[in-house]
């Protein structure tokens, strides 16, 4: 599993989903967040924050998607293996498959509880490990 | 009161369990789920205009528009219900409704209407994507611009009931 201590960056334009988010993290065990509220602030909380480990982020974003802001992570050598997960709706499920030819590790569909979350992110730490 | 009649057939016909059921499946997934919060639905009926509503504080409207017609669909709570689900949701325990919690209403709506779109689709319904609203105020109305009588679907939780109403306009 991913070290507990990373730094966890959460994009959602909702705060409700931040916070939803982050309270599924602090129950898996994480206890440092960073946020952003679209992809373009969250390129420059990412700049900002050199102890992010992992990017969970929603993709229906305003001013820049989670797309945008996979593509420019990606695109750039310091992040090409910065773990990205993406936060979608069940009707988005076929936007997943640009996301995966973009650069994503995995996604997760809303709802979710803690536990599917934590599922999630083993999945992801294993293939980054891999 | 015989247009009204037929307006009724017409809904309730339209909307049979096909395409309710996935809204109240999904109701029930997202805040079982995502809230924990346990919770069973009652018999969905028709509220006609000048019917008394059920105390409203706080809603998430979306609108429905699919080729066979355009509505709306809200998710309606008075603040009690309203603040337990948003303290299940994210840890948070409020008194009132602030503008730090209206967002939640507006995504519980978007989720669920994540969930049932899927299914709908597979229905033939094909809901365009739609962004939710929030609508906040004591004693909320929500009155639609159309004499087409509205869906009420309660929902009973430990701390209350809260419904949604779904309104379509065959007609559009």
């Amino acid at each position: 599993m991913f070290d507990y201590n990373t730094t966890v960056l959460v994009v959602d334009d909702m705060t409700t989903m931040r916070k939803i988010v982050q309270k599924a993290l602090k129950e898996i065990g994480f206890s440092n967040f960073v946020e952003a509220a679209d992809g373009q602030k969250a390129w420059e909380v990412l700049n900002e924050t050199s102890s992010v480990g992992l990017v969970i982020s929603d993709w229906n974003m305003p001013n820049a998607t989670g797309l945008d802001f996979l593509k420019r992570v990606r695109s750039d050598g310091r992040y090409k293996g910065l773990p990205f997960v993406l936060l979608t709706a069940e009707s988005e499920l076929e936007q997943v498959k640009e996301a995966v030819m973009a650069g994503v590790d995995n996604y997760i569909v809303k709802p979710f509880t803690p536990a599917m979350l934590e599922q999630k992110l083993e999945e992801t730490h294993k293939k980054k490990a891999a | 009161m015989g247009a009204e009649k037929l307006d009724e057939e017409k809904v309730a016909t339209k909307l049979d369990g096909d395409f309710l059921n996935p809204f109240i499946s999904a109701t029930k997934n997202v805040l079982q789920t995502q809230a924990s919060t346990d919770l069973s639905a009652g018999k969905p009926f028709i509220k006609r205009l000048g019917d008394v509503d059920a105390v409203t504080e706080i809603a998430g409207v979306i609108s429905l528009t699919c080729e066979q017609f355009k509505g709306s669909i809200a998710v309606c709570f008075n603040s009690e219900v309203f603040l337990n689900i948003y303290e299940n949701m994210v840890g948070e325990k409020h008194e009132e409704i602030t503008e730090d919690v209206q967002d939640a209403a507006g995504e519980i709506l978007n989720i669920i209407f994540g969930q049932a779109k899927t299914v709908l689709k597979g229905k033939n319904y094909v809901l365009e994507r739609a962004i939710p609203t929030v609508l906040v105020g004591e004693k909320l109305r929500i009155r639609y611009k159309s004499k087409i009588p509205t869906i009420v679907i309660p929902f009973e939780t430990k701390t209350g009931t809260f419904h949604i109403e779904i309104i379509v306009d065959l007609d559009n």
